[in-house]
């Protein structure tokens, strides 16, 4: 557990990269909200990702627990999944 | 010292994000939001990876950080091309200021027909 | 004896090449960073046919691969032949200085690794 009175300087950067990394949600819904194609809220989809394994990675900095590194290699291996099969129905669709 | 190194480390990390994020929203149409997204992203990851490594020294922690970078950096170029193929076959409109585009004349040179395999030809599109 | 060499000198090469692939990954990551928080635009976006010839299919995987990673540079097609492959660029300013760039740099220390 990273305190602010043992640990200042991380401290600030734990909360600082949650603040960015909030924002940036924020900015992929907008684009996921508003994209004009469907590729572009797939492409959203690829990002949220990537941001929910920087978060879990500032809660395990937080919270001096490394256990929660499992769940980052599972979002990793997922979210590849869901892009091929993404890509493979947009593929059909086209052909069809 | 360790400190400052992680520290450092994990802003960096969230601000490559944060780039790219920035980017998704800015840049004008799919193919330059991918270029922000799979290398950024990707980038900002690992940063932070190397930072949670250095403040745990544990084997376990390193190989699990390891098996993370290693998906990230073998999937996310695949998955881009994937949707960035996908995206030129839906004819996505491109956004302005393109000097060229050397595959579009391709595809009406009709050298691109054998893209398309048949395995992907038989399947029913009804069904899906 | 030879043999043993020839796989010590792919691996140096290896070792080499994960370095300059390393400060090439920064540089333009940096690079596109910058383009991306300043307001003025400096892209110049276009899809560039860019001629191989790579003789193995690992080489070619990981030639479009690192193609992909690369900031300003991403691998969108393939001619059905393997001879041609089609690279969406960020900053194209000189064509023909793009399409040297990626075959004497990268495609040549692929193929001394893999080939």
């Amino acid at each position: 557990m990273i305190q602010p009175d043992t640990y200042p300087v991380l401290s600030f950067a734990v909360y600082f990269s949650f603040a960015c990394l909030t924002i940036s949600l924020f900015a992929g819904l907008y684009r996921l909200l508003t994209g004009p194609s469907l590729p572009d809220r797939i492409v959203v989809m690829d990002l949220i990702a990537s941001l929910v394994i920087g978060l879990i990675i500032n809660y395990v900095m937080l919270t001096g627990q490394p256990v929660f590194l499992n769940v980052a290699v599972a979002i990793a291996l997922l979210v590849f999944m869901g892009n091929i099969a993404f890509a493979k129905y947009l593929k059909r669709r086209v052909q069809q | 010292m360790m400190e400052w190194i992680v520290s450092i480390l994990l802003i960096s990390g969230a601000l490559f994000m944060l780039v790219a994020a920035i980017g998704v929203v800015k840049l004008q149409d799919v193919y330059m939001r991918m270029h922000a997204i799979t290398k950024a992203a990707s980038l900002g990851a690992i940063l932070m990876l190397a930072a949670v490594v250095l403040w745990h020294p544990q084997w376990i922690v390193a190989i699990e950080a390891l098996m993370v970078v290693l998906f990230v950096i073998l999937t996310a170029p695949i998955g881009a091309h994937m949707l960035a193929r996908v995206s030129h076959h839906m004819k996505v409109p491109i956004g302005q200021g393109y000097i060229m585009d050397e595959l579009q004349d391709a595809i009406d040179r009709n050298e691109m027909d054998g893209t398309v395999s048949d395995e992907d030809k038989a399947i029913d599109a009804d069904k899906l | 004896m030879l043999k043993i060499f020839t796989f010590l000198l792919r691996i140096f090469r290896l070792i080499l090449f994960i370095g300059y692939y390393l400060k090439e990954l920064v540089v333009s990551s940096l690079y596109v960073a910058y383009d991306i928080i300043t307001p003025k635009d400096l892209m110049r976006p276009g899809f560039v046919e860019v001629p191989i010839d790579l003789k193995n299919e690992t080489a070619v995987i990981a030639l479009v691969n690192l193609i992909s990673m690369t900031p300003g540079s991403l691998t969108v097609d393939m001619s059905p032949d393997k001879k041609k492959i089609y690279i969406h660029a960020m900053y194209l300013f000189d064509k023909d200085a793009f399409i040297r760039k990626i075959k004497n740099e990268l495609e040549d220390r692929i193929r001394l690794i893999f080939d």
